[in-house]
């Protein structure tokens, strides 16, 4: 069985319930969930579960980031969501060391000082559109163009460096560990 | 729901951040379970996250944040353009029109309304104890492409900020300086980088040196070979 590799997914997930073991155990419940609702029919086609498997697994994230206040995005409190056993879990810390160095060198390639806040904000903050758009004084045009620019790249920069054509390659890890 | 609102509203960070209402994160959720090329741009969003977020945890995200200038530098970058002007140390060997042959970053090579280049490769310069051996070959793109170089300096972090000077060694010995980049500063993984503009520069051979700003004090200046062809 092909899916897509959900290491992003499994990092959060860790990120988030601060448990390697707990994450894995999620991502196990959204893909036997997934693979369930298959041979029942309530899926279409094979291509249409990796889908499932998100939608299951990133409801799992979401009902722990509302359950531990911690966690609830902000300038404040983002800071104290460091993953206390993160030195435990070699495998997590190489993908999120790989992925470190992919958006460092984004960042770098942001010439502007205030995109690269604007991306910080947005999607490590996870400040509200407007709230930032008011507070850096952009434009939608501008905040759009910054993020579309930025992703791009980011795409650009994982496929480089062959995350995009791994995609189908790790599901193996992903189920072993999970 | 369609990519096109999904796109302009950036719903797929609003998702992953609990910023939408039910109603829409439930047409989110029918949409990518119809469009598997949605859930890649899931994942992509999520390794974002993930990778600010290292960053975060190693207190490189700062640094990062302040790597080019403060608010207040570029009034003081602007003087010392003219002064450097004045003094005739042009950063760029050609006329002051010219767009630079090299720079220190990527989005740099797309001054005077270039709205997208390439990569055309990534080459990390590694020094060899051994004697000058061949240069390194660069086939240059057949499209305008930019080329990344890297080198881990022996200096370090410590020994930054760094000055990059590319020199053609043409067959009659003299060599013509053709661009320099200062300023440079290791990334997280130790390594300087540096990118070429695959139109701007001529086939042949290239020294390339890294010089610490602080002098031979600070670190030993390094010297590459290489081979545009």
């Amino acid at each position: 069985m092909l899916l897509r590799d959900m290491s992003g997914l499994k990092a959060q997930l860790t990120r988030v319930t601060r448990d390697a073991e707990l994450a894995a155990d999620l991502l196990q419940d959204a893909i036997v969930t997934a693979l369930q609702k298959l041979e029942a029919g309530e899926i279409e086609h094979r291509g249409q579960l990796d889908g499932y498997v998100y939608r299951v697994a990133l409801n799992h994230l979401r009902n722990h980031r509302r359950k531990d206040k911690s966690a609830v995005s902000g300038p404040d409190t983002l800071p104290d969501l460091v993953d206390a056993d993160s030195e435990n879990r070699p495998a997590r810390m190489v993908e999120g060391g790989r992925w470190g160095t992919v958006v460092a060198q984004l960042l770098k390639e942001m010439t502007s000082p205030r995109d690269r806040e604007v991306l910080i904000r947005f999607y490590l903050q996870e400040e509200d559109r407007s709230a930032l758009c008011r507070s850096l004084a952009l434009t939608d045009l501008q905040f759009n163009r910054v993020i579309f620019r930025a992703r791009g790249r980011l795409r650009e920069l994982l496929e480089r460096r062959g995350y995009g054509k791994s995609d189908f390659l790790a599901i193996g890890l992903v189920l072993l560990g999970a | 729901m369609d990519r096109k609102q999904i796109e302009d509203e950036h719903i797929v960070a609003r998702y992953l951040a609990d910023q939408l209402s039910p109603a829409e994160a439930e047409a989110f959720e029918a949409y990518y379970t119809q469009h598997p090329s949605m859930v890649r741009e899931i994942e992509y969003t999520l390794r974002l996250k993930e990778g600010l977020a290292t960053l975060r945890d190693r207190q490189q995200l700062d640094g990062l944040m302040k790597a080019r200038r403060w608010r207040w530098a570029l009034p003081l970058s602007i003087a010392a353009a003219i002064a450097g002007a004045a003094l005739g140390t042009w950063t760029w060997y050609g006329t002051s029109a010219a767009p630079p042959v090299a720079a220190g970053t990527l989005e740099a090579l797309l001054e005077n309304g270039q709205a997208t280049l390439p990569l055309g490769g990534k080459y990390m310069l590694v020094r060899v104890r051994s004697a000058p051996s061949a240069p390194l070959a660069i086939p240059l793109p057949a499209q305008p492409s930019a080329l990344e170089l890297q080198v881990l300096p022996a200096g370090g972090a410590a020994a930054a900020p760094y000055r990059l000077v590319l020199q053609q060694q043409p067959a009659d010995g003299k060599a013509k300086p053709v661009a320099e980049v200062a300023g440079l500063v290791p990334g997280p993984d130790g390594l300087v980088a540096a990118w070429l503009d695959s139109e701007r520069i001529e086939r042949g051979q290239y020294t390339v040196e890294l010089a610490s700003e602080r002098g031979e004090s600070a670190a030993p200046a390094e010297r590459f070979l290489i081979e545009l062809e």
